[in-house]
């Protein structure tokens, strides 16, 4: 077995695309596919459930480009307080 | 002697205490994105506390020293080794994860360390009678108070590995912490030695001073933990 066989929880995944998101108004899925290290399908399906649960929204351009909403701001900020309380006891969220 | 032991265990009920809110706050994240690594840390500060509690009966029964089965502290050993062991599993899992390896010379470092305390605990208890255990207590005995040194050092180890790659100042903080509950084992094994049977002294304020230091290392964890965010 790999030792780099740490898998990422859906609630990083999520984290990534968001921050990926964040860091510009609205990102494209192919921009979006190279910063959260996603295959298409899976990026796709993830922006699925992401826009059901009210975290991301599409742009004025259609699917093809997604902004964060304020769900989605808030959820970020409420993720990083637990990556930094796990970064503080040594493991990683 | 009781004066001291009673502000032994005043210090370990408030060490239990900040235990106890790491736990809590530990849980509550873990109920808010269900990452077992914040279950099992829960677990293990729950268990943390619980060792320290355990002295608090002796406020209850004043003669708790003097008429508790000796089982009590073979449980209360046994829940510390637990907590760390489940800790020390986490830390291990989290170096696999990011590919850190435990190199030969580590090894040897470690082997020599551990080794060199295994064999000057096991000459006190065998030899000189420090404890006054029997050959099958002294062994028991010996594994666990040998036991949770040797996985408190992997879980410093570990979380200086891990400082390396985030540099969070708060890890490096609970770190420190743990270096305070590593020395309570040094205090108490060997300041108590040398009081007792090199110069003759009355060694119960030993167990206030050890106590002094789990309380310094959780004062730690706790200053990590609130530390203000983005302080890094």
């Amino acid at each position: 077995m790999s030792d780099d066989s740490s898998y990422r929880s859906k609630c990083r995944i999520y984290a990534d695309i968001l921050r990926a998101i964040q860091t510009t108004d609205q990102a494209k899925v192919t921009y979006l596919l190279h910063e959260a290290n996603l295959s298409y399908e899976r990026l796709t399906h993830h922006l699925g459930k992401m826009r059901k649960l009210g975290l991301i929204e599409n742009g004025v351009e259609g699917e093809s480009v997604v902004k964060i909403t304020a769900k989605g701001s808030k959820y970020l900020a409420e993720f990083r307080k637990i990556e930094e309380f796990g970064e503080t006891f040594g493991i990683t969220i | 002697m009781f004066y001291w032991i009673n502000i032994s265990n005043d210090l370990q009920i408030l060490a239990a205490l900040i235990a106890v809110s790491i736990a809590v706050v530990a849980f509550w994240n873990y109920l808010r994105i269900r990452s077992w690594k914040l279950l099992v840390l829960s677990i293990a500060y729950t268990m943390l506390a619980a060792y320290n509690v355990i002295p608090y009966y002796s406020w209850i029964d004043p003669n708790f020293y003097n008429e508790v089965p000796f089982d009590i502290f073979y449980i209360q050993e046994l829940i510390e080794f637990l907590a760390f062991a489940v800790l020390a599993y986490i830390y291990y899992s989290e170096r696999r994860a990011r590919g850190i390896k435990i190199t030969r010379l580590h090894w040897i470092v470690g082997g020599l360390v551990v080794g060199t305390f295994f064999s000057l605990l096991a000459y006190l208890i065998l030899t000189v009678g420090y404890l006054t255990l029997d050959l099958g207590q002294a062994i028991s005995w010996s594994l666990f108070v040998i036991g949770i040194p040797v996985l408190e050092i992997y879980i410093i180890v570990s979380l200086f590995s891990y400082y390396k790659g985030v540099k969070n100042k708060n890890t490096l903080i609970v770190m420190a912490g743990f270096v305070c509950l590593f020395s309570y084992y040094l205090v108490i094994t060997f300041l108590s030695y040398l009081l007792s049977h090199v110069w003759d002294y009355d060694v119960s304020f030993v167990f206030a001073l050890a106590s002094a230091l789990t309380l310094a290392g959780y004062t730690l964890f706790l200053v990590a933990l609130l530390r203000p965010k983005g302080s890094r």
